[in-house]
């Protein structure tokens, strides 16, 4: 089945990603995708889906989708944003059917920068290096998604009954205090600046896009001249050009720069970084490779944990759904949500 | 700083482990370097995702589901001398190249801050012979070392916008063809018709790092003639 969606309204930076473009840094090629992998992967679970099902990502300028011909079953996952379907309020993470006339719209909520919606379906868009992430600098498979722009999907399920709340997202809610591995170019930094830099706490400027994000609060001065060789860079280097304020480098990073890199933000953390947003303070802890090795695996752990849950609570349910004969639209607010909190904060 | 003993190797959080061969660009740094990444290309290790060269080290990536840094660094060690014979077989280019004025929006610009003519520019480039050192900044561009000392200049104070494809650039002692649209402070001097980036080609990347290039000087006529020469 093809369907077809019109964006009523597109905020700026919203793009088709996936998992991005693997192993050809040495070419020039950024790997990009999503900001948040563990939210696009759980969105993609929902629904069954492979799991680098290209989505859309939605910034905070938020996104109002129409469904203009046939039907397709879509989840959303990522942050706490703020949504409804055909007016009504649904929970931030959930899945629901979008038949021909109905409208889902996502606005900035609670908190979080970056949300995922995928769907039961693929969506049409150009593929480069095995990968239909949307390198938004170069225009490589295509660009950012615009007011008025169709979206087609093709090979569309929509057995979904009604809508369904994938979860709480508060389990998801990132932490302040981010993980680093001191270096690669630690040496540029005196004694007094490499300890500013794990003392003090930044802020978050409104420089922050898929590219990098800027960091205010604490200027952290080059002791050495800016004269290193340009070399490859990696997502989560946090370089620190001549004006002082450290960027951290995020899903869209150049390959290759010449600033020094104090520290690497570890896997992680990453992707709870990439949700906050511009005025969040954060602060930096060291810890060794091996330590953020453990931290990675023990996320990769609870991030299958998750997927599992999120599977068996969206099938399960929408089973029961479909048996209770509930209508669509119909889902329950987080406080009532008892579907799916595996690891939700205890509660007063 | 103090004096380091290469080559050394760094830890990239949990996934990446940078190996440098030296703190400056010259050619035994980059030969080493080319060394090492033609072995690693041959090398067959566990939790290995790719391998990065640019001028002075290589980023060897992993997968920390797999392995560890203190595995890698110490699966790669015996790769980290490896002799020349192991390298990749480099090739050599010539780029036909048009300097007409409507396609080398600065070469006057550039003659003019030289205080040479725009022929002597034209001639000093074709002279040079210009080396890959390592890829950057957008798919495809590869930035090769090697524009002669007579027209060398430092990058324009800002970006312009909207550079096309294939464009011929100079900046200080690099030189770099475009292959997209981009924003560039490097100053453009010259076009050619040929792609060194084919995204349609299952082997879209046509040079390697460690290929040498020279230019070729075409009239507007054999603009489009897209014929690089191995």
């Amino acid at each position: 089945m093809i369907t077809k969606l019109q964006v009523l309204h597109a905020g700026p930076s919203i793009s088709v990603q996936d998992t991005g473009r693997h192993g050809h840094l040495r070419f020039g090629v950024t790997r990009s995708g999503v900001m948040d992998r563990g939210s696009f992967t759980l969105a993609n679970a929902a629904l069954g889906n492979p799991e680098s099902n290209p989505a859309i990502e939605v910034s905070l300028g938020g996104l109002s989708l129409t469904c203009i011909e046939g039907s397709v079953a879509a989840a959303i996952v990522g942050g706490c944003f703020s949504l409804s379907l055909n007016g009504n309020a649904i929970p931030s993470w959930s899945m629901f059917k979008l038949g021909v006339g109905d409208t889902v719209t996502i606005k900035p909520g609670a908190w979080g920068s970056w949300c995922y919606v995928c769907f039961a379906g693929r969506l049409n868009t150009t593929s480069w290096l095995g990968s239909q992430s949307v390198h938004l600098k170069s225009g490589v498979c295509g660009s950012a998604i615009q007011t008025n722009d169709v979206l087609n999907l093709t090979e569309c399920a929509d057995n979904v009954a009604a809508t369904v709340s994938l979860g709480n997202p508060e389990q998801f809610k990132p932490s302040n205090a981010i993980r680093v591995v001191i270096g690669p170019q630690d040496r540029y930094f005196d004694k007094p600046t490499l300890a500013s830099f794990l003392e003090n706490t930044f802020r978050i400027s409104t420089d922050y896009d898929r590219m990098g994000m800027r960091l205010e609060g604490c200027s952290l001065p080059v002791a050495a001249a800016l004269d290193m060789p340009s070399e490859p860079i990696s997502r989560g280097s946090l370089q620190v050009p001549g004006h002082g304020d450290p960027i951290c480098l995020m899903a869209e990073h150049h390959t290759a720069g010449g600033y020094p890199k104090i520290a690497t933000v570890i896997s992680a953390d990453f992707d709870g970084l990439a949700q906050h947003r511009c005025g969040d303070d954060i602060a930096f802890k060291a810890v060794s490779p091996a330590d953020a090795i453990h931290a990675a695996r023990e996320r990769h752990d609870n991030l299958n944990q998750w997927r599992d849950q999120i599977m068996l609570n969206s099938v399960g349910v929408t089973e029961r759904l479909w048996n209770n004969n509930l209508i669509s639209g119909a889902a329950s607010g987080l406080e009532n949500d008892v579907m799916f909190q595996p690891n939700a904060p205890e509660r007063d | 700083m103090t004096h380091h003993v290469f080559p050394l190797t760094r830890p990239i959080a949990d996934t990446g482990v940078l190996v440098e061969f030296g703190d400056a660009i010259n050619e035994t740094v980059q030969q080493l370097v080319l060394n090492f990444d033609a072995a690693m290309q041959q090398a067959h290790i566990n939790g290995l995702t790719e391998c990065v060269p640019s001028a002075t080290c290589v980023l060897v990536g992993y997968d920390p589901l797999q392995t560890t840094y203190d595995k890698m660094c110490a699966l790669i060690q015996p790769y980290l001398h490896s002799e020349q014979t192991t390298a990749a077989k480099t090739a050599h280019w010539q780029i036909p190249t048009c300097y007409a004025a409507g396609l080398a929006p600065d070469l006057d610009d550039v003659a003019r801050k030289l205080n040479i003519s725009t022929q002597e520019v034209i001639d000093q480039h074709c002279a040079g012979r210009y080396k890959i050192t390592m890829y950057g900044f957008a798919p495809g561009y590869a930035y090769m070392n090697g524009v002669p000392k007579t027209i060398q200049l430092p990058r324009k104070p800002g970006p312009v916008n909207n550079v096309p494809a294939q464009t011929v650039m100079i900046a200080g002692t690099q030189c770099l063809i475009t292959t997209l649209n981009m924003p560039t402070g490097w100053w453009r001097i010259g076009m050619t018709g040929f792609k060194p980036l084919d995204m349609q080609n299952d082997q879209p990347f046509v040079f390697n790092v460690g290929d040498t290039l020279e230019f070729v000087s075409v009239s507007e006529k054999e603009f489009n003639a897209h014929s690089a020469m191995r």
